[in-house]
């Protein structure tokens, strides 16, 4: 026993090193600070550096312990990103609260506190023992509770910037669009793994373009169309984006078809259009993307503002604590790469956009190895999910889509963000758990 | 079944095996050490507990960029320096520490014609508005090219009213300068003009600003005021009509057009112009008024009571009450 | 095939790489993101044809999705390059022109199409200042002048005519022709409502233009008016029968209108001055500011017997000058009422009798006038009454005169009273009640004279402002009393008067007059002195009544009065 432990032990020693490299990275920008302030160490920031680093070196050591698979980048990725988080919230609180008020109180704690659970929730999913099956069997459960959630929060929820996205539970506040985001994953993956081969079968052709059966497709359809209709209405349209996008991801991978996903992209032409009709706050979204000068003090100002910070960072950076990110409005969750590219700058900015591209190879690769269909969806699809919603974001930041209110994953302030995104890590870790080795040929 | 080879080598990876991990276990708890050795030592007072970081000044990053010029000598970085700050109290609001940095960089780089201008925007924003003026002056002697100075000192003499023959000039520059908006600028200066009641300038400009931009509205408009003033009652209602036929929703014109209508003897014409005038702009007292003048000429009394008796409801300003009255007066007496 | 691919493929490579280039140095944003698109595609030849060539088909769609995935982080990372490197200073630029703290400039910034432009122009209201002119100035037919402002004080050249021009005083208020035409003598009249609408709108002046009033009154005569009227309180009006115009108008007591005037800046002193003037006129009790000549009611006496006997002669009562009329000494009217007497006892020695309306008139016997009065009846008495200007006291008439301010006389209090036979008979010899003004005798005498066609009479000739005449009076007949024939009877009876009569002593050498005495019983006190005349009788072109308040008998008081004015108006020596 102790043998195999042992043996074990050194299983994960890459991964061990990447994540003292994302702590490395975390006490370099939190000493850049300190210098900053003064100099002046508190207890708080050891106590927090070695936290961290314990917990996610425990993890990858209790991973090692259990003799779990072969992916050793997902967890280091996810410290380093969750790191330059935690550097950024403390990084912006006081400005923050300089400009805007005492609502930016204790971000920085705040976010240290989300992390960390979102370590102790990574644990738990890896090590408490849970079926996968129990995913399959009580998907419509499962996606029952999240829209309800989100039902209840469309009703009772707290309004804030005109939409009601939170639900005000005293100690803190939940977004159940989050969850949602794994319920639905887990939902479409059972679905789609379920019906594989009769929605890959083609029966229908509409024009040039081959439709599956339609008494397959229509639930399907209808409870993605339930989905996105309740987030529509609470008017995340960022999220509805995100979950078009891995709802078109995973019919590709069951379908293989091209077309449905032209099919699909046509439909959200034609909804955005519908949209942009009916819905008033989506066409100064628009306008802002288009050419955000012609209102830069109205609803362009927050993307010139951002603009104004990429332009400032430069290809170095103007240095973590010597930018004005805080101009850019929301810059602890939505504009977050705004802050990154502005003090890190295009350096800082590839690097992180790398990391994610990292993650998405890795998620992608377990995939590939999963054990089963339904796990190779999942997979999938929780890649999807978070690399999906980190292009979306920092494209609307960027200006090369129009804005929508997302936040970055790990990287963001946000409690449910963070929460959830490492609870699909530890699902995807899980997965990886279970992969088949690979094929020697 | 291992052979000693085999055991041989097992053992030979378990060696290179421990030996890596140890190493990578001594490069970890090495960096953790530097980590803590790099934060310093400070007064163990608890945990959390501690002077809480002293909030960095908003302006922390422009005084930093003034201490890095003033270290080099090149004295243009200096003075863009000082103008960034400057420009960041101005933001802020503070005009006065604004005004005293802008001193600095036009010091060390008295060409720059935008520290000027943007100094003179603080002055104005200050009330300040001789000094305000000043500025204004330099940055265009500097550069008399420089639209949006021009385009400030108009902004600033309209708000002040003071100085229109500088006002007017402006105007003519700026349109000069931008003569893509010609039309507007000079229909300005138009008017300006006509308020000093130099008609043949402000002619001059008007026909300018049409030249420019034939459905100009307002100087076909203004235009037709001028000659109706000098007496060119066919050239006034011409422009009128032009006016019209642009714009046939502008009560004032239709207004202007009558009372010119009745100086040339018109009165139908006149009256027709006034029905139309009130039926934009039904409770204009002037309108009323000169309905119920022209009316009364003509013979309609019951139209010229009526619209009197509106006009009282309205309760117009002292000048045309008194007209009232004596058209009142008027009615009553056979 | 495979070869053929592949040499697409990189050649797509270069092409997306240099798209790319090329979308990175293009200035508008959308043109960027067409170039990213299409220059990631041809990027993504090259793997997908990797792809398609390595990997099983399950693999294929997780390649697919990752390169889709990779390379459109690779697009975000070029957007960070182009907005962090190439067009860093641009974007700089721009917002430092942005961040330049500018006031709103006042650009072209309200893109409103001429179409929906409501409201055209700088909206500018010029302030009007109505301008302040001299007072116009009033003077006589012949140019003489009566008021004047001069340095900021109305002056009265002429200090006897205050009942006509009347005064300006800023305590007491306008009378007479300042009042009148106050509006013309100020220029507040040219102050039209259009002037000020078109000096709000153009910024022209806005001016009054005072204008000049020439009257109807040649002060010669009205000097030789009230020479003739001398200190005798009572009335003089001479008037052109043929036109209305009014060329004398004379009043005793009168008063100085220079003393109720104020100067434009009045000390304390001037002011007291005038109110102490204005006690002095008002405490007097013979009411100096009431003008008698046309204000002054009295009983007319014995002139309205021209009225009855015009009345008789245009009815057909009686067919003409020699008609029958019987002069008795007394006359019962009615059973209960008190005898007409004549003022004359045996007044039918003189008369003759029978007599005829000649000599009743010459010799003004009442009994022949009740008797005629009787004759014509109440129906048509009145009916004359009215004609002649005369109204009741319950429903008066409205004065002629419309230039100064007028009384109408009446024929009675009420229309019932001339019911009763005696009544009647007495207003029609010249008691009762009738009540009149100096200047409805001096017109009833006119109608005669003008044919019977009663002219509207005026003071005011013309309102004139410079070259602009404002205001022109024009003769008006307001109404023919009786006709042309009746007329001309009367006039030969007025003739008659001053042949034999009392109104004999008024001849003048050369001139035929038609005239008539009166002496109007007003108890208590003195009688009226009346007296009207119209000369030359063949074509009269004066007519003129005089009173001399208790001044006893007509042809005593009042007769010469009338002589004088008719010899000045006539330019003969009396």
């Amino acid at each position: 026993m102790i043998h195999t432990l042992r043996s074990r032990a050194g299983t994960r020693l890459r991964e061990l090193e990447l994540l003292i490299t994302a702590s490395l990275l975390l006490i370099v920008g939190l000493g850049t600070l300190i210098a900053r302030d003064g100099g002046l160490v508190r207890w708080a920031d050891l106590a927090i550096v070695v936290a961290f680093t314990g917990l996610f070196v425990a993890t990858s050591f209790a991973l090692a312990l259990r003799g779990w698979g072969e992916d050793q980048l997902l967890l280091p990725i996810a410290a380093l990103l969750s790191g330059l988080g935690m550097v950024l919230a403390r990084r912006l609180e006081p400005d923050l609260l300089a400009r805007y008020g005492s609502l930016y109180g204790s971000i920085a704690l705040k976010q240290v506190i989300w992390v960390l659970s979102g370590a102790v929730l990574l644990a738990l999913i890896s090590f408490v023992p849970w079926r996968m099956r129990w995913l399959r069997h009580y998907r419509y459960t499962w996606l029952a509770c999240g829209l309800l959630l989100v039902a209840i929060t469309a009703v009772f929820g707290v309004e804030r910037n005109g939409a009601r996205l939170w639900l005000d539970l005293g100690l803190f506040q939940l977004q159940p669009v989050e969850p949602l985001k794994i319920l639905l994953v887990v939902y479409l993956a059972t679905y789609l793994d379920d019906r594989r081969n009769l929605i890959g079968s083609s029966a229908y052709r509409l024009g040039g373009m081959r439709l599956p059966p339609l008494p397959y497709l229509l639930p399907l359809l209808i409870m993605w169309g339930l989905t996105a209709g309740l987030i529509v209405v609470q008017k995340d349209l960022g999220a509805a984006l995100l979950f078009f996008a891995v709802f078109l991801a995973m019919l590709y991978l069951v379908t293989g078809q091209a077309s449905y996903v032209a099919a699909g992209l046509l439909a959200f032409g034609a909804g955005a259009w519908a949209l942009y009709g009916i819905f008033g706050h989506v066409q100064p979204r628009v306008d802002a993307w288009r050419d955000p000068w012609a209102d830069p003090f109205g609803a362009g100002y927050q993307m010139v503002q951002a603009l104004y910070a990429l332009a400032n960072g430069g290809v170095a950076g103007a240095g973590l604590g010597f930018g004005d990110p805080t101009s850019v409005p929301e810059s602890h969750t939505d504009f977050v790469f705004a802050a990154i590219g502005e003090e890190l700058g295009l350096v800082g900015g590839v690097g992180l956009l790398l990391c994610y591209a990292l993650f998405a190879l890795e998620g992608y690769r377990i995939a590939l190895r999963s054990r089963d269909g339904f796990q190779q969806l999942l997979a999938a699809g929780l890649t999807t999910a978070i690399v999906a919603q980190a292009l979306i974001i920092t494209a609307g930041t960027t200006n090369l889509i129009p804005l929508t209110g997302i936040t970055l994953p790990f990287v963001s302030y946000g409690g449910s963000s963070t929460l959830v995104n490492f609870m699909m890590l530890g699902i995807l870790l899980r997965i990886s758990a279970a992969n088949k080795p690979p094929a020697v040929l | 079944m291992s052979t000693p080879k085999d055991r041989r080598q097992a053992t030979a990876d378990r060696q290179l095996l421990a030996r890596r991990w140890r190493l990578r276990w001594a490069a970890a708890v090495a960096g953790l050490c530097a980590s803590v050795a790099l934060s310093g030592c400070s007064a163990l007072s608890g945990l959390g507990i501690g002077p809480t970081p002293t909030p960095v000044p908003p302006l922390y990053r422009y005084d930093t960029a003034i201490a890095t010029a003033e270290a080099g000598a090149d004295r243009e970085a200096q003075a863009a320096a000082y103008y960034a700050r400057a420009g960041a109290h101005f933001e802020q609001g503070d005009y006065a520490a604004a005004i005293e940095d802008y001193g600095r960089a036009i010091e060390l780089d008295p060409a720059n014609a935008r520290a000027h201008n943007d100094r003179a925007l603080a002055h104005q924003a200050l009330g300040q508005f001789e000094q305000a003026l000043a500025d204004f002056d330099a940055a265009t002697r500097i550069d008399p090219a420089y639209t949006r100075a021009y385009k400030n000192r108009v902004a600033l003499l309209e708000v002040t009213g003071g100085d229109p023959e500088r006002l007017a000039a402006d105007y003519g520059r700026l349109a000069e300068l931008e003569p893509a908006a010609a039309a507007a600028h000079r229909y300005r200066q138009g008017v300006v003009l006509h308020g000093l009641r130099d008609f043949a300038a402000a002619r001059a400009a008007y026909d300018a600003a049409l030249a420019a931009d034939p459905q100009h509205v307002d100087a076909l408009y203004e235009r037709a005021l001028l000659s109706y003033a000098e007496g060119r009652l066919q050239d006034a209602i011409a422009d009128l009509d032009r006016a019209i036929r642009l714009s046939p929703r502008a009560a004032n014109a239709y207004y202007a057009r009558a009372l010119a209508r009745s100086a040339r003897g018109d009165r139908s014409g006149a009256l027709d112009d006034l029905t139309a005038a009130l039926a934009l702009d039904p409770d204009n007292p002037e309108a009323l008024l000169a309905r119920a003048a022209i009316a009364l000429d003509a013979g309609d009394r019951e139209q010229a009571a009526a619209d009197l008796a509106r006009l009282e409801l309205l309760a117009p300003d002292d000048q045309l009450a008194a007209a009232a009255d004596a058209l009142r007066q008027k009615l009553r007496a056979p | 095939m495979d070869r053929l691919r592949q040499i697409v493929a990189w050649l797509g490579l270069f092409l997306g790489l240099a798209i790319l280039a090329l979308g990175l140095l293009a200035p508008d944003a959308m043109q960027w993101r067409l170039h990213l698109l299409t220059g990631l595609w041809l990027l993504s030849l090259l793997p997908r044809a990797h792809v398609s060539r390595r990997l099983p088909p399950p693999a294929r769609g997780v390649a697919r999705l990752t390169l889709v995935v990779v390379l459109a982080l690779g697009a975000v990372g070029l957007q960070l390059l182009r907005e962090q490197v190439v067009w860093a200073d641009a974007t700089r630029e721009r917002v430092a022109l942005l961040r330049q703290p500018a006031a709103a400039a006042p650009d072209a910034a309200t893109a409103v199409r001429p179409a929906d432009r409501t409201s055209l122009g700088s909206g500018r209201v010029w302030p009007v200042e109505a301008g302040t002119a001299t007072r116009g100035a009033i003077r006589d037919r012949n140019g003489v002048l009566l008021a004047e402002t001069r340095d900021g004080r109305r002056v009265y050249p002429l200090a006897d005519l205050g009942h006509i021009v009347g005064f300006q005083s800023r305590l007491y208020g306008n009378t007479g022709v300042e009042a009148t035409f106050d509006d013309e003598l100020s220029g507040a009249s040219t102050l039209s409502p259009t002037a000020l609408l078109e000096a709000r709108l153009l910024g022209t002046p806005f001016d009054p233009r005072p204008a000049d009033v020439r009257l109807t009154i040649d002060v010669e005569l009205q000097k030789a008016a009230q020479a003739a009227l001398g200190e005798q309180p009572g009335a003089v009006v001479l008037l052109d029968p043929r036109s209305g115009e009014i060329l004398a108008l004379a009043t005793y007591p009168r008063f100085d209108p220079n003393q109720l005037v104020l100067p434009e800046r009045a000390s304390e002193a001037d002011v007291a001055q005038v109110q102490a003037a204005w006690q002095a006129l008002i405490e007097r009790q013979d009411s100096p500011l009431l003008n008698r000549a046309t204000q002054g009611r009295y009983p007319p006496g014995s002139v309205i017997k021209t009225f009855t006997a015009a009345a008789a002669l245009d009815s057909g009562v009686l067919s003409g000058p020699e008609a029958q009329v019987t002069c008795p000494n007394r006359l019962e009217t009615e059973a209960g009422a008190p005898p007409v007497v004549n003022a004359v006892e045996n007044l039918a020695r003189r008369t003759g009798d029978p007599s005829d309306l000649r000599r009743v008139y010459a010799w003004s016997c009442n009994t022949a006038f009740a008797q005629i009065g009787l004759a014509l009846g109440p129906e048509r008495f009145i009916e004359y009454a009215r004609r002649f200007g005369l109204g009741f006291a319950d429903a008066p008439s409205e004065p002629p005169l419309r230039d100064i301010a007028a009384d109408a006389g009446t024929i009675a209090g009420s229309a019932e009273f001339l019911q009763r036979p005696a009544a009647l008979a007495d207003t029609a010899f010249g008691q009762g009640q009738a009540l009149v003004t100096p200047l409805d005798m001096a017109l009833m005498a006119a109608a005669v004279a003008n044919n019977g066609a009663l002219m509207r009479p005026y003071l005011v000739q013309e309102v004139r402002a410079g070259d602009e005449v404002r205001y022109q009076a024009r003769p008006e007949v307001l109404r023919q009393v009786i006709t042309s024939q009746a007329a001309l009877q009367m006039r030969a009876v007025m003739q008659t008067s001053v042949e034999v009569g009392y109104a004999a002593p008024v001849a003048l050498p050369g001139v035929t007059i038609g005239a008539k005495t009166g002496t109007a019983e007003a108890p208590p006190g003195a009688p009226h002195a009346w007296f009207v005349a119209i000369a030359p009788v063949e074509q009269p072109r004066f007519a003129v009544a005089v009173i001399v308040e208790r001044g006893g008998e007509g042809s005593r008081t009042a007769l010469p009065v009338a002589r004088q004015v008719l010899a000045a108006a006539l330019g003969v020596q009396p």
